[in-house]
């Protein structure tokens, strides 16, 4: 339904993204074009049985934020200021002119301020003093508090939390926040920062993360034949979102329209994947219902795969099957490593950049597809295409599914 | 003991440092509140006082209501256990 009054139409007017391959969305969007990996070793990971990762190259914190606020934020709160303040400036938004009331922020995040938790346990094990910042640097959902606080966003502000799934969640939420008139503006998407000794030997221990430790640039390689695990990552995406109408009347350009969102659990397995992957495809089907379209009309997937065994192979028996070889699908994993609660929104800011620019990205390191996989994987160099209707799927740990259908405007 | 100017120097050059104080605004009366410090930078002012001038204040021997003076009085009773 849509028309004066009942406008349900939700558009991206913005997009800010800070990631292994730079900061910003340019850096980013030609480092995942370029298909090269991100993973390096990783010299607060030395000794480790997994010591490489993709990290943010040069992050300043006290560069972007000033010192003092830096000194006060974890850091991927201090991600999520970067990506969001590119965000708002490539909308044309001001924060000291908006009505705050009406803007909405909704960010998804899976580790919160992990590392200042590591941090400051250690400190506390060698006798000296916590910092006094240490909770609300820690708590998860300070990252929306801080970015409300810092925007003077003053509508509903909280975080979705579903894993790697968090930043996809984020976003559908702040899709709907619009379409129920409770906001008018929603900033939405995802960060973490969760490269750190604990939750690297955590996930190292789980057998989830690549032990490529030889060769880091080609451990992230999904869909091939030879992947063995994810590499972990950090980084932010931010979407700007508002009601179509709304960004028409102050004259924004939407970038690409929040077509639908689905979301489900699978209620199978702590970890593991439902081995149909019939809780992704529930999430699938949901947000392709809400976008009044159908498998058919599907001809881009960003696919959640990961680089592990079996989750990308249970996803790619999924997207067969639904799609066969007719959608180009791509994971720009390959090149940025597992982002975690930031995955979903860096990898809807690409989908919106490869609607808007008619361009696939390849799917770094897929040299040979596993044999088991009949899709149009994307590999090697960037593929022009117009993309009529593209899905960016995400799945995380308990079995939590989202899903966002995005479309041309 | 460390004299009342050095520790309002060492004081004064932290708040400039660490809190970003613009050091015009820093006068005898300004209370830590006015510089823009509140409750929690308080305490982490503490933490900075006790490194760099090889202090032990208890958590609470600073508060935001406080002025520069009494900091420095604060400061200068620390240095002298």
């Amino acid at each position: 339904m849509t028309g004066p009054g009942s406008d349900q139409n939700v558009v991206v007017t913005g997009v800010g993204l800070v990631s292994a391959a730079g900061i910003g969305v340019d850096a980013t969007w030609k480092g995942v074009l370029a298909g090269q990996s991100t993973a390096r070793t990783h010299p607060d990971l030395a000794g480790l049985a997994v010591d490489f990762a993709c990290e943010v190259p040069g992050f300043d914190p006290a560069a972007h934020l000033g010192a003092n606020l830096a000194r006060r934020m974890d850091r991927h709160s201090q991600l999520a200021f970067v990506a969001g303040d590119e965000a708002l400036r490539m909308a044309g938004l001001r924060p000291q002119e908006w009505d705050g009331t009406r803007v909405g922020v909704v960010i998804g995040t899976a580790f919160g301020g992990v590392t200042t938790l590591e941090d400051q346990t250690l400190r506390l094990a060698r006798g000296e003093p916590v910092s006094a910042h240490t909770v609300p640097m820690v708590a998860p959902n300070m990252l929306a508090g801080q970015l409300s606080l810092h925007w003077g966003a003053r509508g509903p502000s909280f975080v979705a939390c579903t894993a790697c799934a968090s930043g996809t969640t984020a976003i559908g939420l702040g899709a709907q926040l619009l379409r129920t008139g409770v906001c008018d503006i929603v900033v939405a998407g995802g960060s973490d920062a969760p490269v750190n000794r604990i939750i690297t030997a955590s996930f190292a221990r789980m057998s989830a993360l690549s032990p490529r430790r030889a060769a880091p640039e080609l451990a992230s390689r999904p869909f091939d034949a030879a992947r063995d695990g994810f590499v972990l990552g950090e980084g932010a995406g931010v979407l700007v979102l508002e009601r179509d109408g709304q960004a028409a009347a102050r004259g924004a350009r939407p970038l690409a329209r929040i077509a639908g969102y689905g979301a489900s659990a699978d209620a199978h397995h702590v970890a593991a994947p439902h081995p149909q992957g019939s809780g992704l495809e529930q999430a699938m089907r949901a947000a392709l219902a809400e976008a009044g379209a159908t498998v058919a009309d599907v001809d881009h997937v960003n696919a959640h795969a990961t680089s592990t065994p079996k989750g990308d192979l249970v996803e790619a028996g999924l997207l067969a099957r639904l799609f066969g070889d007719r959608a180009s699908v791509t994971s720009t994993k390959g090149a940025l490593g597992h982002t975690m609660g930031a995955a979903g929104a860096i990898e809807a800011a690409l989908t919106v950049l490869a609607v808007t620019e008619r361009t696939v990205p390849p799917t770094a390191n897929l040299e040979h597809l596993d044999p088991r996989i009949e899709l149009d994987v994307v590999s090697g160099a960037a593929r022009p295409q117009p993309i009529a209707l593209a899905l960016s799927n995400s799945s995380g740990f308990g079995g939590q599914n989202a899903v966002l259908a995005l479309s041309p405007c | 003991m460390t004299t009342a100017a050095t520790l309002r120097a060492s004081l004064e050059q932290m708040l400039t440092d660490k809190f970003q104080v613009d050091p015009a605004t820093i006068t005898d009366t300004s209370t830590l509140t006015d510089l823009g410090l509140d409750s929690l930078a308080v305490v982490e002012l503490i933490d900075f006082l006790d490194a760099g001038l090889d202090l032990r204040l208890q958590d609470d021997a600073l508060h935001p209501a406080m002025t520069v003076d009494e900091a420095v009085a604060v400061l200068r009773q620390g240095s002298a256990t």
